[in-house]
């Protein structure tokens, strides 16, 4: 006799921490089955390990376990991700799917902590009403979004006061704040704590972006600025994005979201447990339930008629794949990826890069979504710009030098033990275009251990990632030479990887069941019961980061499985 | 143990003494110490490389082990020595000969000799684990007596920066470097 269970929540990350406590705190009893495993408390404490966490990107799924291949169009042979593979292995572990196990991706992630603008969810309109029907390329499939900023605002005020947020409101109600975001869409309150203390560099590039005409303001950080329900007030030890954090100052899902659901003791967590198949009744119109992978490879299956699928949008897109559910051949369509623009500069005065989480920084919101001004460059939609002041240990330092100096030697050495602590860095994120050419399936020849297919990414950057990269590129350096930095360079663009940990869309929400795969609530058209969750549900991606998004739409899906909407 | 018996004492985990002296000669030449201030050798990287590569998979054990044999073998043929036994400058030059075939396989371009592509990766390999060796936690083997993070001014394992800390300009190398072990102590004094 198979098990069952009340609800299956596959993977406890942003999403499925939500909903996991949601429905647990109804009286629903959970089972949750995460691929990964329950990171200790002594992992979390004594989490300033570069090696571990960096070198060795001991969060993330590594290709050996989960591999993913990728090619850059149709005619190319997929390999396994190519920036990541080989005897060296990953010089970057965020470019990989992001970290798994009770947390998932809110354990590595740095926690810039957004609200999409009211443009964001109307892109494509904006797009064509700017610069015409023809400015975006013939293969596009991008749409707006079917609902709004107005239905989300309730949503997004939830995550920032029920998980927590810090930052400076700059528009309560209508009413402007000159010290918050000038450009964000009305909201019915502000933030739960202040804004974080900035790490060393930040000031200089809040005075350089005055000086250039621009209205910087500090980020909201899903990082807490002081005790605030579990969290706790950050210490500003700079092993942060990519790391665990030690007090508690960092919103993870694993100590907001799946403690207070354990607190319930309606949820039973099964780390270790990989599902590999979701079962439907014989019309395949109805979730009957789950089977997985214990740790020993013995296969178990778990029955229930409620099964929400939290796994990432790639992992998610693949397990419908590998079910079998896709009858519109929309699953693993359209998607979208961050292409970043990271440059250094070289600061004259010490920095001391390694002090504060990567969010205790301002940013500039002048360029960003339609606010990208009127250009000859082919620029249709811009981006946030980052200060990067903190947060950078030297082992990822040395992976960042300046372009044509030899990486070894005591030239080498003189440069490092001279500069390493005068860096900080600049950054923006091209949000990429949904289009027919970029999509994900399942890789014909590559399986896992178990014999279950990789997924396999078909992408490459555009020409408008290339020339708004480029665009960008120059508004940087211009805020750096305001800086007065002694050297600026950019990484090499378009990036050679095309895993940003921002990956979105693949399992895209409409109205039409025709042309996408999930409703506005994340169930999924083809099949009932079937909750399918996270950034893949997006139409659209944002030049913001995407968490607060696809958490404020998995409180959404927990209150119309809760019959509340 | 007196440290004039240390070499010698030296249980190497993967390397053989022969791989273990072309290791570190290439180790040092990417992080020198002719300067006077700690480089590859002070900070004990090679230790760390061998720690590492002994619970490494397959292959990347043998592009160590291959990767030493085809270097010796280039310096066998171009100047009669073994790597370690060349002078700096020579060294360097075969170095850039390595390197400079990585960028012939980046490019896309038709690959040299077996040998080079072999070298170019096992360079990068190397190169990849001097910095880590030079600044992991000292717990790895490496970056012994955090004189890699005293190098750069790095203060290493920290619950946090106290404001003043955190202004610009700050001299960090004020700030006692802590490792791991120091945090971990300093947990197991309070629970005392």
């Amino acid at each position: 006799m198979p098990e069952t269970a009340e609800a299956v929540v596959v993977g406890l990350g942003a999403s499925g921490g939500i909903i996991a406590e949601q429905l647990t705190r109804a009286g629903i009893r959970v089972l949750a089955l995460d691929k990964g495993p329950v990171h200790t408390s002594e992992e979390f404490t004594f989490k300033q390990d570069e090696v571990k966490y960096y070198s060795r990107g001991s969060l993330v799924p590594q290709l050996a376990t989960d591999p993913v291949t990728w090619r850059p169009d149709e005619t190319s042979t997929a390999r396994l991700l190519p920036w990541a593979a080989g005897v060296r292995g990953n010089s970057e572990p965020l470019h990989l799917p992001p970290s798994i196990g009770p947390g998932g991706g809110t354990l590595h992630w740095g926690g810039a902590s957004w609200r999409h603008r009211d443009a964001d969810f109307h892109m494509k309109s904006l797009i064509e009403e700017r610069f015409g029907p023809d400015a975006l390329e013939e293969d596009s499939t991008m749409v707006d979004w079917p609902i709004g900023y107005d239905d989300l605002e309730p949503y997004y005020d939830r995550v920032e006061w029920e998980l927590g947020v810090s930052g400076r409101a700059g528009n309560v109600k209508g009413a402007p704040d000159p010290e918050g975001n000038p450009y964000e869409s009305p909201r019915e309150r502000g933030f739960p704590m202040p804004p974080l203390r900035t790490a060393p560099a930040d000031d200089r590039f809040k005075a350089a972006c005055q000086s250039l005409g621009y209205r910087p303001f500090q980020q909201p950080a899903a990082v807490a600025s002081t005790d605030y329900k579990s969290l706790k007030g950050c210490e500003y030890c700079g092993f942060c994005h990519g790391f665990l954090c030690h007090v508690n100052a960092k919103q993870s899902s694993r100590i907001t979201s799946v403690e207070a659901a354990l607190q319930t003791g309606n949820l039973e967590i099964r780390s270790n447990s990989r599902v590999f198949r979701l079962d439907r009744d014989p019309s395949g119109r109805r979730i009957t339930g789950v089977s997985y992978f214990d740790p020993d490879g013995n296969v178990h299956q778990v029955q229930s008629n409620l099964v929400v699928v939290a796994c990432y949008a790639l992992e998610n897109s693949r397990l419908l794949l590998a079910s079998g559910i896709n009858a519109n051949g929309q699953v693993g369509q359209n998607f979208m990826t961050h292409s970043f623009g990271w440059c250094s500069l070289v600061l004259p005065e010490f920095s001391n890069p390694f002090m504060a989480p990567l969010v205790a920084a301002s940013v500039v919101d002048d360029l960003n979504c339609d606010g990208v001004p009127d250009n000859d460059e082919g620029v249709l939609w811009g981006s946030v710009l980052t200060s990067i002041p903190g947060d950078l240990q030297p082992i990822e330092a040395a992976h960042n030098l300046p372009p044509g100096m030899r990486r070894w030697g005591q030239g080498f050495k003189d440069w490092f033990s001279e500069n390493y602590r005068r860096l900080m860095g600049i950054h923006n994120q091209v949000p990429s275009f949904p289009s027919k050419k970029y999509y994900c399936d399942l890789d014909p020849v590559v399986k896992d251990k178990f014999g279950q297919p990789a997924l396999r990414i078909t992408h490459d950057w555009s020409e408008h990632d290339l020339a708004a990269l480029k665009y960008f590129e120059k508004v940087k350096r211009a805020i750096a030479e305001e800086m007065g930095a002694t050297q600026f360079w950019s990484e090499p663009t378009p990036p050679a990887y095309h895993l940003s940990t921002h990956e979105v869309g693949t399992h895209r929400m409409g109205e039409n069941p025709a042309d996408s795969v999930v409703d506005i609530y994340g169930e999924s058209h083809e099949c009932k019961g079937l909750y399918v969750v996270g950034g893949g549900q997006f139409p659209t991606l944002s030049g913001y980061n995407p968490t607060q998004t696809l958490q404020a739409l998995a409180y959404l899906s927990a209150d119309h499985i809760l019959d509340k909407v | 143990m007196p440290a004039t018996n240390e070499t010698t004492l030296t249980q190497w985990r993967f390397f053989t003494e022969a791989e273990a002296e072309t290791v570190d000669a290439i180790c040092a030449r990417i992080f020198p110490s002719s300067d006077g201030k700690p480089g590859a050798r002070e900070t004990k990287v090679i230790t760390y490389i061998d720690r590492t590569t002994a619970n490494e998979e397959e292959a990347l054990r043998r592009c160590y082990r291959d990767g030493v044999e085809a270097l010796n073998a280039l310096t066998s043929e171009l100047y009669g020595q073994r790597f370690a036994e060349l002078t700096d400058e020579r060294q360097d030059e075969v170095l850039e000969r390595v390197e400079a075939s990585t960028a012939t396989e980046s490019t896309g371009a038709p690959e040299g000799p077996e040998d080079e592509g072999l070298l170019a990766t096992f360079f990068a390999l190397v190169w990849e684990h001097t910095i880590q060796g030079m600044f992991c936690d000292p717990q790895y083997g490496g970056n012994h007596e955090a004189l890699g993070w005293q190098l750069v001014g790095f203060p290493g394992a920290q619950w946090g920066y106290d404001a003043e800390q955190m202004r610009p300009g700050f001299d960090s190398k004020t700030i006692p470097i802590k490792t791991l072990e120091d945090l971990r102590r300093e947990l197991r004094r309070a629970d005392a």
